[in-house]
């Protein structure tokens, strides 16, 4: 799989530098105006469709068709996709931690933070990716990108909606956030953290099954 | 030993049907695979390699069913596609180091050489080649990696005369080692009946006839009649006809023609398109 990781990297460079450039820049903004939610959580988004946009690129050379000539089997050529999601996710996730450094260098924080940041960057990435490739490879770039944006609107509608269901006030039968408030905050990382992780192998097995079906 | 063994071979399409095909390519051979558009020469090359699923029959390359880790192998068969299909930023450069990585027995001299030979610009990005130059890129991977059997859908299509003949004559020097075997797929037939040694006629899915080049070029002749005359050969023996006011153009098998009665040599584009047409 070498191979593919290498002409993966060739062309990340090439047609995400400005991808890449750009999350930089929202990083170092970040740090340097108090941490914007927005401008920690942009870049990520950017740097989750990376895989995205080598697969449409990928489409648009016909290299899916030429791939099939080369000692790989359909597993490897999936698989590699979802190693640079997990590549990148990790380089972004430690990005987000040094400009946070940066951004609190008058009051250091704890090691514990750190982690913490380390893990919601990277669980946002994952799931973000996780979700976006199963279409893809289903639909292709086109249908597949416009079915990302649906889930995406879905998730978030879904998260707003139960966040304004259980926010209701005293009346409501159960109080989500007071009841999340007695869990300890790493806790609640550390198994968000797994179920993002089962979540993104799942997505990693569903789009090898939908690969090996597809015919090229 | 068989290179490719391709036994009652099915594929149903909408539209389409591959039916029932059985081919033999034996090692140290070319065989040609003459059709129209949408003949199923592509669909074959595609069965070969599972690019799409068959419904019926069986596929062997050197011995072994090609679903049986077709990972292994593809590193002993080179493919080249009637589109090359690099990425358009990559250089050769980058190319050869992909392929490095990718075939066990990659050979990045001989690789090197073919560049050369090929007269490639190393520091180009693929997106500005012409279109002789991504053939030639591809038919240099394909070489490189001490491939046995090479699988060429249409890659002489769109080029220049001097490069096909080019190409031609690699793709002859391939199988002068006796362990190697090429399957090409082409509607350019002059290209095929310079080069093969086995020719296959396909026409809408079905396989016409697969036989020895020298074997069809010795077996049929064509012959310039009235319409009484060609009623004096057996039917069976005529395998396509044309017939105009200055009478009628025949393709028959020599050992059928009566005495006396002249016959002109055949070329296989005149065969294939008697049989296809008339």
């Amino acid at each position: 799989m070498k191979g593919l990781l290498l002409k993966d990297y060739y062309m990340m460079m090439k047609y995400c530098r400005a991808a890449i450039i750009a999350s930089v820049l929202f990083l170092v903004l970040s740090a340097f105006t108090g941490g914007n939610l927005f401008l920690v959580i942009y870049p990520v988004i950017i740097c989750s469709m990376i895989p995205l946009n080598l697969i449409a690129y990928e489409e648009q050379s016909g290299w899916e068709k030429y791939c099939a000539g080369l000692p790989y089997s359909k597993a490897e050529i999936v698989s590699s996709k979802y190693i640079i999601g997990l590549v990148i996710t990790g380089i972004i996730s430690l990005c987000t931690v040094i400009a946070q450094t940066v951004q609190s260098a008058q009051e250091p924080m704890e090691l514990q933070d750190y982690g913490v940041t380390f893990l919601v960057i990277a669980m946002v990435c994952l799931l973000s990716t996780g979700v976006l490739l199963p279409p893809l490879y289903k639909f292709g770039v086109a249908k597949g990108r416009l079915i990302y944006v649906v889930i995406i609107c879905i998730l978030c509608g879904g998260v707003g909606f139960l966040s304004a269901y259980f926010s209701q006030g005293e009346d409501t039968a159960v109080n989500f956030f007071l009841l999340l408030g007695r869990i300890p905050g790493e806790w609640i990382v550390f198994t968000g953290i797994v179920f993002v992780l089962v979540l993104y192998a799942l997505s990693w097995w569903i789009s090898i099954l939908i690969y090996r079906r597809r015919e090229l | 030993m068989n290179a490719l063994e391709i036994k009652g071979l099915v594929k149903h399409y909408k539209d389409f049907t591959l039916d029932h095909l059985d081919l033999t390519l034996p090692s140290g051979c070319i065989m040609g695979l003459i059709g129209e558009n949408g003949a199923g020469k592509s669909t074959i090359i595609r069965l070969i390699l599972d690019m799409i699923r068959r419904d019926e029959g069986s596929i062997t390359i050197f011995g072994k069913d090609n679903r049986d880790n077709l990972k292994l192998q593809k590193e002993d068969i080179g493919v080249v596609f009637d589109e090359v299909g690099f990425p358009e930023c990559l250089t050769i450069r980058q190319i050869g180091k992909i392929m490095k990585n990718s075939y066990r027995n990659w050979e990045q001299g001989v690789f090197d050489q073919y560049v050369k030979e090929f007269a490639l610009p190393e520091k180009k990005p693929f997106k500005e080649f012409s279109r002789g130059m991504k053939m030639k890129l591809g038919i240099a991977v394909a070489l490189s990696h001490h491939a046995k059997l090479l699988l060429l859908d249409e890659a002489t299509s769109g080029l220049d005369p001097v490069v096909r003949d080019e190409i031609v004559g690699i793709f002859n020097e391939f199988t002068r080692d006796e362990s190697h075997a090429v399957l090409l797929s082409s509607h350019i037939v002059s290209d095929l009946e310079k080069i093969c040694d086995y020719i296959a006629f396909l026409h809408k899915g079905k396989l016409l006839l697969c036989e020895e080049k020298d074997v069809l070029l010795g077996e049929y002749g064509i012959i310039h009649c009235t319409r009484e005359q060609i009623g004096w050969i057996p039917s069976d023996a005529v395998k396509g006809r044309k017939e105009s006011a200055y009478g009628v153009e025949a393709i028959v098998r020599r050992d059928y023609i009566p005495a006396g009665m002249s016959v002109e040599p055949i070329t296989i584009e005149e065969l294939f398109v008697f049989m296809v047409k008339y």
